[in-house]
């Protein structure tokens, strides 16, 4: 058996406080995502991430479990993971660096796993950097109409990127470093991934948009809280 | 007691009752390793001097001994040793747990004892209470290393990167089972750090072993005869107080005690055991063989890595 060229790796926190339907639905929409997503990932090896538990204390007859058996799958103690959901996948992130050291593929994906790629667009971009970071910044655009425009420049949104695994690693070593700071002053994930490109003069390709779908309110049956990123 | 080593064994209580993790210790680091072990000797600098030091010590040796393919062993004692080479029945030293169904009357124990006593290398445990417990059962002998840098080679996967072609595994029969399996698989050969290289496979029956010291031997010499690696890690329980030196003349190499860094290999470790608080639990898929492994306290698995079933 050999890996694949690529890495993605795609992080879930299955089993967070919703309970009754709206874990349900949450369950089925990271079932629905995954299998979409794994889609495009073609000459892509698939790790998914997970921190809340779900493996090991979930009853097996699900659809995202049904879902996730296909993929190799790390399972963190239920206890892991930081108070900032992007400082969490940071920490997922670390860990699946250390159980799958990344120099053994070309290219490494991040990406948050409850959310709809649209389209290949984006991660074909990705499967093909040669060297440096694929970032993005771009504006959500809701389904009622509203626009958002992320507040400051000095960040990459970090709900999909992708780097050469030697990028990667050092983004990773940026991380540990900098893990202090996240914590202390209250930076973003998005703002240590803006710190990293531009404190090490990384390589960046930026994409206008990412061909997300995605909801942002705790109840994903509300329309207006759908977007596309 | 101190208060401060008081202080610390009712903290670590109190985590354990609420099974909350511990944090990882900043005392006797082993590079690459994370150690969450609850021991207070752990947090106490008085227990070992120089422990980094004489760590890279251990390793430097290690190269050494393989480099010059030297026949030598490594005997790792702890607690379960002590009550077996007394032939007192207590935990995996009672008839009929694991070591032996029969009982101690049945088996030749001042073999186990006299071997014991012929050991090249001894590693113990760094708290107190397992040196002193060495003190009684060996009171001649010197510990040559303390036993968690066996785990720390292994823990870290240093072993693995630096002996990859040089490596063998010695381990119970259902575990070796698991390893042969995961072996198989690249996510778990590039976490140790193997490569292509494949370890040459050991199996003793994984429950009993003692019952008959010769035969085990017998059956690990067919194995092991005509092997070209240069450095064995072993946990075979209590029956390596009569097979380590046994095997340093059936074929010439290193065998490291490692105990339940072979539970690590095969994915069955609690991260809680000394130095194994950043391991990864690899797990095949589907597989029923984990229903037959004896084994260990597991309540702490920690990071668990679901391998996918290949389908192609």
């Amino acid at each position: 058996m050999k890996t694949k060229a690529n890495l993605a790796v795609v992080f879930l926190s299955v089993l967070v406080k919703s309970k009754g339907k709206s874990r349900q639905f949450r369950i089925k929409q990271y079932a629905q995502a995954i299998s979409q997503l794994s889609k495009w990932l073609t000459d892509c090896d698939i790790i998914l991430v997970e921190n809340t538990g779900f493996m090991d204390q979930y009853p097996r007859t699900n659809p995202l479990h049904e879902c996730m058996v296909k993929h190799n799958i790390l399972s963190l103690p239920a206890n892991t993971g930081l108070r900032n959901k992007g400082l969490g996948e940071l920490e997922m992130f670390a860990a699946a660096s250390e159980a799958l050291p990344f120099e053994n593929w070309k290219n490494i994906l991040y990406i948050t796993g409850r959310q709809f790629h649209i389209t290949p667009y984006a991660i074909e971009k990705a499967l093909n950097i040669e060297s440096g970071l694929l970032v993005s910044n771009p504006s959500f655009t809701f389904v009622d109409g509203n626009t958002f425009q992320p507040g400051t420049q000095n960040q990459w949104n970090d709900m999909f990127f992708a780097g050469d695994s030697s990028t990667m690693n050092s983004y990773l070593e940026h991380y540990k470093k900098n893990a202090f700071r996240l914590e202390k002053l209250g930076l973003s994930s998005e703002e240590l991934l803006w710190d990293f490109t531009t404190q090490e003069n990384i390589r960046i390709q930026v994409l206008p948009a990412l061909g997300l779908l995605r909801s942002q309110g705790k109840n994903p049956r509300r329309l207006s809280d759908w977007h596309v990123i | 007691m101190s208060i401060r080593s008081l202080g610390a064994k009712i903290r670590n209580a109190l985590l354990q009752k609420s099974n909350a993790p511990l944090p990882p210790l900043d005392l006797y680091n082993l590079e690459g390793t994370v150690n969450i072990h609850s021991s207070s000797a752990y947090r106490d600098s008085r227990y070992f001097a120089r422990f980094e030091p004489t760590y890279e010590d251990f390793k430097n040796n290690l190269e050494l001994l393989v480099d010059s393919n030297t026949s030598t062993n490594f005997y790792k004692y702890g607690d379960g040793d002590y009550y077996f080479l007394k032939g007192e029945e207590n935990g995996s030293a009672r008839p009929g747990k694991r070591a032996l169904s029969k009982s101690y009357s049945e088996i030749d124990l001042p073999r186990f004892q006299e071997e014991s006593r012929k050991m090249d290398h001894y590693l113990c445990e760094i708290p107190d209470d397992d040196r002193i417990r060495f003190a009684e059962t060996f009171p001649d002998k010197i510990i040559s290393f303390p036993a968690e840098y066996s785990y720390g080679v292994v823990a870290s996967r240093w072993i693995f990167k630096n002996f990859a072609k040089d490596i063998g595994i010695i381990g119970a029969d259902k575990k070796i089972d698991l390893i042969e399996q995961l072996l198989k698989y690249p996510e778990y050969r590039n976490y140790l750090g193997l490569g292509n290289e494949t370890p040459d496979l050991i199996r003793i029956p994984q429950k009993f072993a003692c019952d008959d010291l010769d035969s085990t031997i017998d059956k690990v010499s067919k194995q092991i005869i005509g092997s070209r690696k240069k450095i064995f890690i072993l946990g075979v329980g209590h029956v390596k107080s009569g097979l380590l030196t046994a095997l340093v003349n059936i074929h010439p190499a290193v065998y490291l005690d490692v105990g339940s860094g072979i539970d690590a290999l095969a994915g069955v470790i609690d991260i809680r055991r000394p130095y194994f608080g950043g391991w990864t639990n690899f797990k095949l898929p589907n597989s029923d063989k984990y229903i037959e492994i004896d084994y260990l306290q597991v309540d702490n698995p920690g990071k668990i890595f679901y391998l996918k079933e290949v389908t192609e």
